[in-house]
């Protein structure tokens, strides 16, 4: 017998239900609350106690909720989930008072059997009166702000992002969808930003950055198609295509005389993990005559896995096949330290974060100038990000031996720019020498 | 060891290189000397298995701007029942009708692994 079922309860529906009911108000415009909650890590109890006390604490719970939503329908969703809509609801604000009566209620201990029972919840809020907001996107909503409410601790409510900052659930499948052939036709392509050296006041290399053009929906920002790569397995065959770009940039380049270019790829590391990208990259370096050339893999730090073993050796195997390895963002993850001491890496990319203001933020100059001298220590190149303004360069400059990045010297531009930018700079500082 | 004969339909060119790139690095790893032709539309795939020799196997893009890869499939069929047909697109699933016609599907975009294994089966060396 389902919990729903023992309680007496009008509010307590099914999923399904309520799902209908909610995509019923939002197809009339009515302005619609949805709360999204969970118990906070109940696996905890019944690990202690056992599944029997896993599932009193759950009715005594409902029960809570029964009482205080007397005028809503709520379901339950997944384990320890709930969902709770209520119609004629303007504001978040709104919705936030009912949740957080929620959170005062099982502030109160439960007592079940011989224990005291402490309950938390982590609360997501969104409000929706758009008809072209399906009821799927809009629980989605409330499902990530409550993720991030439980980020952010105990007892927390959290507002979810506005409708309109989102894909709707249509439009993502969609996106999914024209992936695959957005890859084959060039409507994913790259741009590049230059990186520019302080010692020989050249460009020496550039990132290349992903971007799509969509031709029903324009610009698709890479913070949308990345992850949706990742979901559907279109990441290895987006890096395939990066690595032949590069190297027809690199056969470009060659064509203007400039020999030594780096570029660099940012590379998450689903694709490095692959059990058959070694064997991959070796086709490519072969077919495509990428050896001997300067490409390097950033790795952003926040995308490591917790399986370190495995991926340092897997970090060893393409540092011997000749590519260069850097750390992108460096300085904004949480153990940067221990990665420096088991990777094999030759790039520190240091945030833009620490650059900025750099001339006017002392403390930032203070941690740069330490991130420097680590770095030199062990032997590291530093790259940095984000350079802006002439007076940022000023303080970097005199560092020597950096190479920067920043719409000071260059915004992310198509192929053609990039050589042309390159070839009047490094002409022009060949004829000053 | 004989040389195998390739056609690859193909209106993109970037695949057409792609392909062809595996298939020379296969040749290699496989010590069999093969050749790859080239087509870039029904029309233009129709004239080739025309004028030669059948393929001993056919790589066919099934969305080509003049038309559909099975109109080549039941063309090359006719001409000979020995070559072995490949079917490459990116929804297979919209293809499940005409399964009949090829020997193999093969999903775009292309891998490398994946491709390398699919096209050992469809020459069918072991």
């Amino acid at each position: 017998m389902s919990l729903s079922q023992q309680t007496d309860c009008s509010g307590f529906v099914s999923f399904a239900e309520l799902s209908g009911r909610l995509q019923q108000c939002l197809d009339r415009n009515v302005p619609t609350g949805v709360l999204f909650f969970e118990l906070d890590d109940l696996a905890r109890f019944n690990d202690l106690f056992g599944y029997e006390t896993d599932k009193r604490i759950m009715e005594a719970f409902v029960r809570i909720v029964c009482e205080l939503f007397e005028d809503m329908s709520f379901a339950r969703i997944g384990t320890y989930g709930f969902i709770a809509i209520r119609p004629d609801t303007e504001s978040c604000e709104d919705m936030a008072d009912v949740a957080s009566m929620l959170i005062n209620a099982i502030r109160e201990p439960q007592t079940i059997g011989e224990h005291l029972f402490y309950l938390t919840v982590s609360v997501g809020v969104a409000v929706s009166s758009r008809r072209d907001e399906t009821a799927h996107t809009c629980l989605k909503r409330a499902e990530k702000a409550m993720h991030k409410a439980r980020q952010e601790g105990i007892n927390k409510i959290v507002f979810a992002d506005k409708e309109t900052n989102t894909l709707t659930y249509a439009q993502e499948m969609r996106l999914m969808r024209d992936l695959p052939e957005a890859i084959e036709t060039g409507d994913i392509y790259f741009v590049y930003q230059a990186q520019y050296d302080y010692d020989t006041s050249t460009f020496v290399g550039a990132e290349m950055l992903a971007r799509w053009r969509h031709p029903e929906y324009g610009e698709i920002s890479p913070s949308v198609f990345i992850p949706l790569a990742e979901k559907s397995g279109m990441i290895t065959p987006m890096m395939i295509r990066t690595l032949i770009a590069a190297s027809e940039m690199f056969e470009a380049m060659d064509k203007i005389g400039v020999a030594s270019f780096s570029l660099s790829i940012n590379m998450p590391f689903q694709v490095m993990m692959e059990e058959s990208f070694l064997e991959t990259v070796a086709f490519l370096v072969d077919a495509y005559r990428l050896n001997k050339r300067t490409i390097t893999f950033e790795i952003m730090e926040d995308t490591i896995p917790d399986n370190l073993d495995s991926f340092v050796n897997r970090l060893h195997d393409i540092k011997e096949r000749g590519f260069s390895l850097a750390v992108d963002d460096y300085g904004t993850g949480h153990t940067s330290l221990t990665y420096l001491l088991h990777f094999p890496v030759d790039y520190l990319k240091v945030d833009r974060f620490f650059i900025k203001d750099i001339d006017r933020n002392r403390r930032n100059y203070l941690l740069f100038r330490s991130i420097v001298d680590m770095a030199k220590a062990m032997d590291l190149k530093v790259v940095v990000e984000g350079v802006e303004r002439k007076e940022e360069e000023a303080v970097l400059r005199p560092f020597g031996d950096l190479t920067a990045q920043g719409f000071l010297y260059a915004k992310p531009c198509d192929a053609s720019s990039l050589l042309q930018l390159v070839e009047k700079t490094n002409n022009s500082s060949k004829s000053r020498l | 060891m004989a040389q195998k004969r390739i056609l690859i339909v193909d209106d993109v060119n970037f695949n057409i290189e792609f392909e062809s790139k595996l298939i020379n690095n296969l040749t290699v790893a496989l010590k069999m000397p093969i050749k790859v032709d080239e087509a870039h539309s029904v029309e233009e795939a129709k004239m080739m298995i025309d004028e030669n020799e059948p393929y001993d196997a056919m790589i066919i893009d099934m969305n080509l701007p003049d038309g559909s890869g099975v109109e080549i499939a039941k063309y090359a069929r006719d001409r000979s029942s020995k070559t072995r047909l490949a079917a490459l697109t990116i929804y297979p699933n919209e293809y499940e009708s005409q399964r009949a016609y090829f020997d193999l599907f093969m999903k775009k975009p292309l891998m490398v692994e994946s491709f390398k294994q699919n096209f050992i089966r469809l020459l069918q060396i072991d």
